[in-house]
């Protein structure tokens, strides 16, 4: 087993610097496996899980690559496997087998493997409310910590840091419902991400909260982003999907699609064979496209939207 | 909806900073003592004491009132009882029932007891935080580890049921709108009746408590808890010199209590 990573480093440090990820639109892109310093943070191969009692396979062999700093977007139907794809890579399920199922250098395989992944794989899930532990705000966020036995003043620097970061200062000493979806789901998030972290992997974050307390949430994790930690956004809003490196589309427990943003987007008959539908800009504009105005390449935002609307006359 | 829950009063005086354990340790030690001594006078050291502690935390009597009104009618139905059933020379006698010196004074006795028992109690449950209150009982009970009774684990339960039940109060006040919206009658009728309109209540409450108890631990182990951890805590308990003045003064008024 490796040495646990030094938990005095900020969660998204990259160490391994200047590695990215290769793009190939298609199926299963699977990165070559590297060798040495430029490993990625998440290596899995042939990932296979079933829950207990069930007929078939929630994942059936599955590929996945995440290098450090990147981020890459699940999508697929309820039922496609993304769920038990994120409790997979937080080391909170044990896998049916794999060719190889590595997270953070730690073998998922084995016992000890998923203890030390819990380390340094961060998951936050979709409901906020069952999240949430303690009587208050800076309790709960401390609540990692106290289970890794942080010294108390330690705990108090890195608690206060995290608040101060998602915003929550104020909110310190709020018990838990009192606070708005968004507040929560910062609480949970400034909780998963007190103990240093390498990846985060997020499981809807956003799919019971309200507009603003989405865009509160998209922003932080947006913040972390720019930081450098690797995410893995698991989600079935298109929207969110578009800003990502990579997007990973699931269907039935299996990798139907690797690659850029626009490739998956490009292929609409596989989107809407996955029940997926295109970003908001997107559906606009192949409606536009009904009506006789084609728009090539197809914008995925709004600003691409109107920027190639004035580009076309 | 606090308060209802835990009579707890929010405060910053001398007694509220006191360490949990420390007032634990010397609420039981004067209940303990109020039990063995059995004179009036003894009695009145415990009271007096009450009353001074009581007057020290600041809480307002409106705030003490609405905890104790409750425990009234026990107080009064042990008046009752031990004036009408003690034994003794009866002064006045009506149907069945003899009144003596002897069972006024014990009856009399016995209700003041509990009453300064309730007092002292309710000093210690207006000042401390439930979660204080919490931990300084996981940490007394620290030896009973080797007995393997799981006392942090249990600790941990508490502080989690504490927190959920602001939760799970809203959520059987949407059930029950939601029952009420499809013809749903709560409150009439008779006792039978109205147990059997609960069920449809209860049961999607404890399906939801299920799911939320399985999404809660996938929460927490993703945290890296696991039963059986030595954990540490954002909020240690730190006694210090008032603690040991506190355990003192205890220790005086019950050596006190027991001499006059």
């Amino acid at each position: 087993m490796k040495p646990l990573h030094d938990s005095t480093t900020p969660p998204g440090t990259p160490d391994d610097e200047g590695a990215t990820g290769p793009r190939t639109a298609g199926a299963a892109s699977g990165a070559a496996s590297s060798a040495g310093a430029a490993a990625p943070v998440i290596d899995v191969r042939g990932l296979r899980f079933r829950y207990p009692g069930a007929e078939t396979d929630a994942l059936g062999g599955l590929d996945l690559s995440v290098e450090s700093a990147e981020f890459v977007a699940v999508v697929g139907a309820n039922g496609s496997g993304k769920s038990t794809l994120a409790r997979l890579l937080g080391g909170l399920e044990t896998p049916a087998g794999a060719m190889r199922a590595v997270a953070c250098g730690h073998d998922l395989l084995t016992d000890d493997g998923r203890m030390a992944a819990r380390r340094e794989v961060g998951v936050l899930f979709q409901n906020p409310e069952n999240q949430l532990v303690a009587e208050c705000v800076e309790d709960d966020v401390a609540f990692g910590l106290e289970n890794l036995a942080w010294a108390p003043e330690r705990m108090r620097a890195r608690v206060d840091e995290m608040l101060a970061r998602f915003g929550l200062t104020g909110l310190r000493d709020r018990e838990p419902h009192l606070l708005s979806g968004g507040q929560k789901q910062r609480t949970a998030l400034a909780g998963v991400l007190a103990v240093p972290r390498r990846v985060l992997v997020l499981d809807e974050p956003t799919a019971m909260l309200d507009p603003a307390g989405r865009g509160e949430v998209l922003e932080a994790v947006a913040a972390l982003r720019r930081d450098g930690l690797a995410v893995v956004f698991v989600t079935q809003e298109m929207d969110e999907v578009v800003g990502a490196d990579r997007v990973v589309a699931l269907e039935r427990g299996a990798v139907v699609y690797a690659g850029d943003v626009p490739g998956l987007f490009e292929d609409v008959g596989l989107v809407r064979r996955l029940g997926l539908g295109l970003p908001a800009a997107g559906e606009l504009a192949l409606e536009l496209a009904a009506l006789g105005r084609p728009l090539e390449p197809l914008p995925l935002t709004l600003d691409a939207l109107v920027a190639a609307l004035g580009a076309s006359g | 909806m606090k308060a209802s829950i835990a009579q707890y009063y929010p405060g910053d005086s001398i007694v509220h900073r006191l360490d949990a354990r420390a007032k634990f340790v010397a609420v039981a030690t004067l209940a303990v003592a109020l039990f063995v001594r059995d004179s009036f006078a003894g009695l009145a050291v415990f009271a007096s004491a009450g009353v001074v502690a009581y007057g020290l935390s600041g809480v307002p009597v409106a705030w003490f009132w609405r905890a104790f009104r409750p425990l009234l009618w026990l107080i009064g139905l042990t008046f009752l009882t031990q004036l009408l059933f003690a034994p003794g020379e009866p002064f006045f006698s009506w149907w069945i029932f003899d009144f003596s010196w002897e069972g006024l004074q014990f009856a009399a006795f016995l209700s003041l007891r509990l009453l300064v028992l309730v007092l002292i109690g309710s000093v210690l449950t207006l000042t401390t935080a439930p979660l204080a209150l919490t931990d300084g009982l996981a940490w007394l009970g620290r030896p009973l580890r080797r007995l393997r009774v799981p006392t942090d684990e249990l600790a941990l339960m508490v502080t989690i049921a504490l927190r959920f039940i602001p939760t799970l109060l809203v959520e059987l006040d949407q059930i029950m709108r939601a029952q009420r919206a499809r013809g749903a009658e709560f409150g009439s009728g008779g006792p039978i009746r109205r147990a059997k309109a609960l069920v449809p209540v209860l049961t999607p409450l404890f399906v939801l408590s299920f799911r939320r108890a399985d999404e809660l631990a996938l929460a927490m182990e993703a945290r890296c808890y696991q039963p059986g951890i030595v954990r540490t805590r954002l909020h240690p308990l730190r006694a210090g010199m008032p603690d040991a003045v506190l355990l003192a003064v205890t220790a005086a008024i019950v050596v006190a209590g027991l001499l006059v």
